[in-house]
């Protein structure tokens, strides 16, 4: 999502980006011979992604960095030394503090090329919108899905609305674009009386946001008639820092205050939203919680830990998946079919008496 | 009669336990420290933790299971960070809520936050005043107590950076008698050891598996990452690209790197968690720059809960087999 959001816009200012290729095994694996063996996934899938980058002829790389108690704000410094060590010649654009505003512009600057202020903010905050714009599209997507009464109805209208917003460069055509997703979103023929299962995805943002890093789970589950809420999306993450949308609630302060009885401080990455999220999301009844993150993530261990106590106190049934470079789609797969038949079972063993009864989209 | 305080002996205990101790007791409250871990611990924490946490958290899991019953408080401090530029591991930011959400019923946990980051600061004096405040309301004698903690605790690490070591310098520290203590150890010529790692790695013996002692049997004197000065450790650290800004890693990889500057040191081992994220970074700065820095030989071990030791020991004697070998070659050489 971030790659549509931005990479138009730089392309019209004459920046050439290369987007590396769509990630693959062989990124992965590329990443993960490279990489310190305990490093987390996104790490060598991101490493993998610059290899790849450099190998077709890209002499920059921007990684943002920072400081913080997660491993993140040390990617760039490690990443710049693995790189460099294999013998690849190119700079490392980074900024210092990613939460910081007048940082974030630092390292657009490095990147555009623009001199005024002005423009830079003016091409941030087109980005943020671009990104929200898409966001929107993907929470309409996951609430469509599942409730539509022709197949693939909605699929064909994401992929469109995802072009149109692609398409739009400046903030009126945007504000037409989220107009037009709508509308067309809202013509879509539903099927009348269905409440699908609802399933909350929670967990670090990057597992969470990348199809290529979570084997597209969310998009999967909407394909199997299950309404899909997440906890992180790439805009309010954006928006909880740089607060580009005044008037949207942040996400952040809200996960706190859900959390509060639980975990009273966040422990770095996305450890708070998925505490707080995790409460949010059982009181507005979902069916369940898929944890989504990577193999020794400690903001997430913590998560996972506070959890626990959260599932039987609030009797939520949670999924934990971990991903590592060994993660095969079919072991995912599995898990998340029994785990469904769990929560199908279990919402039927309270409402009604009849044990099964088969979603008609599930074959 | 007195309220007993429970001090679990794991993580940070193995780097403030005499403030902790001298504090709590000079305001009148009974310390009770859990035995040294064992086996039946781990397994115990273990047993309630979530699987991927690393061994020194389920071992601490097992010291409070072994505690809580016997005390009417727990001490499990939030530190957050303990400097304005290095935050500490994200296990220990929610150490206290790991605590509360894994084990049950609990004594209630003496859990305010140590943070020097953010616009949410919390220094050490203050996180004492709120300790003391449950104990006593004499505010004087708050402080005073914390001034005796300081005190002790800057002997205890006074004295471990003369290289004396964990047990001996926590005795001579508590006791009160204020001597001056051992000199800074004089290296006899005995060839020397670097031990790398994070403050409960180096001092527990079942963490580390007793690998100073194995070490030493062998001849060789040990010196510890917790020697080195905080300038020492940030005069290394510098001299990185950019500053690594966890607590501990930064001393685990200031030290090595100071080690690998040091003629004397023959070989450095590098102490780390199976499944820790920092130290998947640390140890991949250590290891690229002791081996740009010259050719000190570098041996990582990564431990978790599992019991035998048998792959430590073959590791361990034949890195050690390869210093001999260099020493005794270099000493031909200029023969």
């Amino acid at each position: 999502m971030l790659h549509i959001a931005v990479t138009r816009l730089f392309r019209d200012r004459g920046v050439d980006v290369i987007l590396p290729p769509k990630p693959t095994r062989k990124t992965l694996d590329l990443g993960t011979k490279y990489s310190p063996e305990f490093a987390c996934f996104p790490f060598k899938l991101t490493l993998g992604n610059m290899i790849e980058a450099l190998e077709s002829g890209a002499d920059a790389i921007f990684m943002p960095g920072g400081i913080g108690p997660c491993r993140f704000g040390y990617y760039d410094a490690i990443q710049n030394q693995i790189l460099k060590g294999l013998g690849y010649h190119f700079t490392m654009g980074s900024a210092e503090d990613p939460d910081r505003l007048s940082d974030m512009l630092d390292l657009m600057k490095q990147v555009a090329g623009l001199r005024t202020k002005g423009a830079l903010l003016k091409l941030f905050y087109l980005i943020l919108v671009r990104l929200s714009i898409l966001d929107y599209a993907l929470k309409r997507y996951f609430y469509t899905k599942p409730r539509e009464a022709i197949p693939n109805e909605t699929d064909m209208v994401f992929r469109e609305s995802v072009q149109l917003i692609d398409s739009s460069l400046s903030l009126p055509s945007l504000l037409r674009a989220r107009l037009k997703t709508s509308s067309w979103f809202r013509k879509i023929a539903l099927r009348p009386g269905v409440t699908p299962l609802r399933i909350g995805i929670i967990g670090e943002l990057f597992m969470t946001v990348e199809p290529s890093a979570n084997t597209g789970i969310d998009m999967r589950l909407a394909r199997m008639g299950i309404e899909v809420w997440k906890s992180v999306w790439l805009s309010d993450w954006v928006n909880d820092r740089f607060r580009f949308k005044p008037f949207t609630r942040n996400q952040l302060k809200l996960s706190a205050r859900y959390a509060r009885p639980y975990l009273r401080f966040p422990s770095g990455g996305e450890s708070m939203e998925s505490v707080g999220k995790t409460v949010l999301f059982a009181k507005r009844g979902v069916d369940g919680i898929i944890h989504i993150f990577p193999f020794t993530c400690m903001p997430e261990l913590v998560a996972q830990t506070i959890l626990t106590k959260v599932q039987r106190d609030l009797d939520i049934p949670i999924l934990t998946l971990i991903f590592d470079e060994h993660t095969a789609q079919g072991g995912i797969d599995t898990r998340i079919e029994a785990f469904i038949d769990l929560l199908e079972r279990r919402r039927h063993s309270s409402t009604f008496a009849s044990p099964i009864s088969t979603h008609p989209n599930r074959g | 009669m007195s309220v007993k305080v429970g001090i679990s002996r794991g993580l940070l205990y193995y780097r403030y336990f005499p403030l902790w101790q001298t504090f709590l007791q000079e305001l009148g409250c009974e310390v009770i420290l859990s035995t040294p871990t064992t086996k039946q611990m781990v397994s115990q924490g273990a047993g309630v933790a979530v699987s991927d946490l690393c061994f020194p958290v389920k071992a601490y899991f097992g010291h409070i299971l072994s505690l809580k019953d016997r005390v009417d408080l727990l001490f499990v401090p939030r530190y957050i960070s303990i400097e304005e530029d290095a935050y500490m591991c994200p296990k220990f930011l929610g150490l206290p809520d790991m605590v509360a959400n894994t084990i049950q019923p609990l004594p209630p946990l003496i859990d305010y936050p140590i943070n020097y980051k953010g616009r949410k600061k919390a220094t050490e004096s203050l996180f004492y005043e709120k300790v003391g405040k449950l104990f006593s309301r004499d505010l004087k004698k708050i402080r005073r107590a914390y001034q005796v903690g300081l005190e002790r605790q800057g002997n205890f690490r006074c004295l471990q950076q003369r290289g004396v070591s964990f047990e001996k310098a926590l005795d001579l520290s508590l006791s009160s008698s204020d001597g001056p203590g051992p000199q800074r150890e004089v290296n006899a010529g005995e060839p020397t050891i670097g031990l790398v790692g994070r403050p409960y790695y180096l001092n527990d013996p079942f963490l580390n598996k007793g690998i100073s002692e194995k070490v030493m049997a062998r001849g060789y004197r040990i010196i510890t990452t917790e020697s080195l000065t905080e300038t020492e450790v940030n005069r290394q650290i510098s001299k990185l690209s950019k500053r690594v800004y966890w607590s501990f890693g930064k001393e685990m990889v200031g030290s090595a790197l100071h080690f690998a500057g040091d003629p004397e040191v023959k070989g450095i081992i590098n102490l780390a968690s199976f499944g820790c994220g920092q130290d998947s970074f640390n140890s991949e700065i250590v290891s690229y720059h002791v081996k740009r820095m010259g050719n000190t030989p570098l041996l990582s071990l990564i431990f978790d809960e599992h019991w035998s030791d048998g792959g430590l020991v073959t590791r361990l004697e034949a890195f050690l087999d390869v210093i001999d070998r260099q020493g005794k070659l270099n000493r031909k050489g200029k023969g």
